[in-house]
């Protein structure tokens, strides 16, 4: 199966194939996006605690499911490409935190949003949240180194070290509010025991991550498709072959 | 391998001893602590919590000025091409850096902060918990610094970068720092051993990363 996958290591096969993932990525974000929206907004009962603000979870927890989902592809990309040298590993990794960001932003303001009425606040220095933000100005970290070495490979390889060194936030994130007594919910729905939500919230919950994983997606592809395009200019013009 | 680690040890040394920069960074620490008493505006005494905090914060960034000049004149004076060109392991070059970064930034501030304590607020009780906290926290800041110290090298902006990129990482070791340093019960001190276990980590972990890192941006 690698063997197949081999050959789509080299940007130029790789930007073929991406068009049509692109195209489906976006319809099928799109409907499952609306349907999880309608769902949660609609369908799904409120909290018998916090009323009609629980609905703020659905788009709340599948942000900030992918901000971390992003942070960890970020890692695994530059680790493969540390190992394995294929550049088009690193040209992914490069273009994670610029999207990863607004997720994260997405989450820490709906998560404030939905403190006023839950805890009488919009933000408290707990572990969760506060890792949060460390994550927020990790991405922000990653952003701007990426900025200061453009186009030279040791950008690449300072990106992919940078990123491996912030990697250490993640499993801080996931397991605070676990090890502090925070004023942030414990993990209810990835535990062990089984989910302690009930199955009408996490239908649309699961729906709406979903979705929220392919517009990321998306969003990632055009912007690797961008970003093989300008690499090969940029390679074609120091040549002198851009003639058109 | 131990003789080659004690002449580059001692040549650091003595390049912080006879360059300004060995003081500098205490001296901005001091400095920095005497903006909180001037920006209370009476005086009295601080409160406890304010100059903890005061001292962590004035510590933090004495440590990210001192990080700027890690490595860099070594690299611009070419001492570390040298060091590769006649095949001396750059693993004991980082842990003699490390070392004598973390005697010249660290220690002073590790010596000097639980007499600031003491003068800032007048209580005698958390001065060992600041201590030990400051003891395990200085090196891990120098053993996170270094290898983006080291990234930064290749890059045209040097300062400003480096300060904003480091920060978010120094942030959890602050935050266990000035809770341990809190502590009202002695028994319980998860915090020192939470600190212990990131510095038992990082202390193998960050020079392995720096060495790589090192020996891209030279060649």
């Amino acid at each position: 199966m690698f063997k197949k996958l081999h050959k789509y290591a080299n940007p130029n096969k790789f930007i073929l194939i991406i068009n049509p993932f692109r195209k489906i990525f976006s319809y099928l974000a799109a409907i499952f996006i609306v349907l999880g929206l309608v769902l949660g907004l609609f369908f799904s009962p409120p909290d018998y605690l916090q009323g009609e603000t629980v609905r703020i979870m659905y788009i709340h927890v599948s942000s900030a499911w992918i901000s971390l989902f992003a942070y960890t592809l970020v890692f695994f990309m530059s680790l493969s490409y540390l190992i394995w040298k294929f550049p088009l590993f690193v040209l992914v990794a490069k273009e994670i935190p610029m999207v990863a960001i607004v997720f994260t932003t997405i989450t820490l303001i709906t998560g404030s949003l939905w403190g006023k009425p839950t805890w009488g606040t919009y933000w408290v220095w707990d572990a969760r949240l506060t890792s949060f933000l460390i994550l927020l100005f990790i991405y922000l970290g990653l952003i701007f180194i990426n900025k200061t070495f453009k186009h030279n490979v040791s950008g690449d390889l300072s990106f992919s070290y940078l990123s491996i060194i912030g990697a250490i936030n993640i499993p801080i994130i996931k397991f605070s509010v676990d090890w502090w007594n925070t004023l942030h919910q414990p993990a209810s729905v990835i535990r062990s025991g089984g989910p302690s939500i009930s199955m009408e919230m996490l239908v649309p919950l699961l729906i709406m991550s979903l979705g929220v994983l392919l517009l990321f997606f998306y969003l990632i592809l055009t912007n690797i498709q961008s970003a093989i395009s300008e690499k090969k200019f940029i390679f074609l013009s120091k040549k002198g072959l851009l003639d058109e | 391998m131990v003789k080659l680690f004690f002449i580059i040890l001692k040549k650091d040394f003595k390049d912080n001893l006879l360059s300004n920069k060995a003081w500098f960074t205490i001296s901005f620490f001091l400095l920095c602590l005497l903006v909180f008493p001037l920006a209370f505006g009476n005086s009295q005494y601080i409160e406890l919590n304010i100059s903890i905090s005061a001292i962590w914060i004035a510590t933090l960034f004495a440590n990210l000025i001192a990080l700027d000049h890690m490595y860099k004149e070594d690299y611009d004076d070419g001492t570390l091409h040298y060091y590769i060109v006649n095949k001396i392991s750059l693993g004991i070059v980082v842990y003699a850096k490390c070392l004598s970064h973390w005697v010249f930034s660290g220690l002073p501030i590790v010596v000097i902060a639980p007499f600031c304590l003491y003068i800032f607020s007048g209580y005698n009780e958390s001065n060992l918990n600041l201590f030990i906290s400051l003891v395990i926290a200085t090196p891990i800041f120098t053993l996170i610094g270094s290898p983006i110290a080291a990234i930064m090298l290749g890059s045209s902006l040097r300062g400003a970068g480096l300060t904003f990129i480091t920060l978010p990482f120094y942030l959890p070791i602050i935050i266990f720092g000035v809770m341990g340093t809190n502590l009202n019960n002695s028994n319980i001190n998860a915090e020192f051993y939470l600190l212990l276990a990131i510095l038992s980590i990082g202390i193998v972990f960050f020079p392995v990363i720096t060495i790589k890192i090192l020996k891209y941006t030279i060649n």
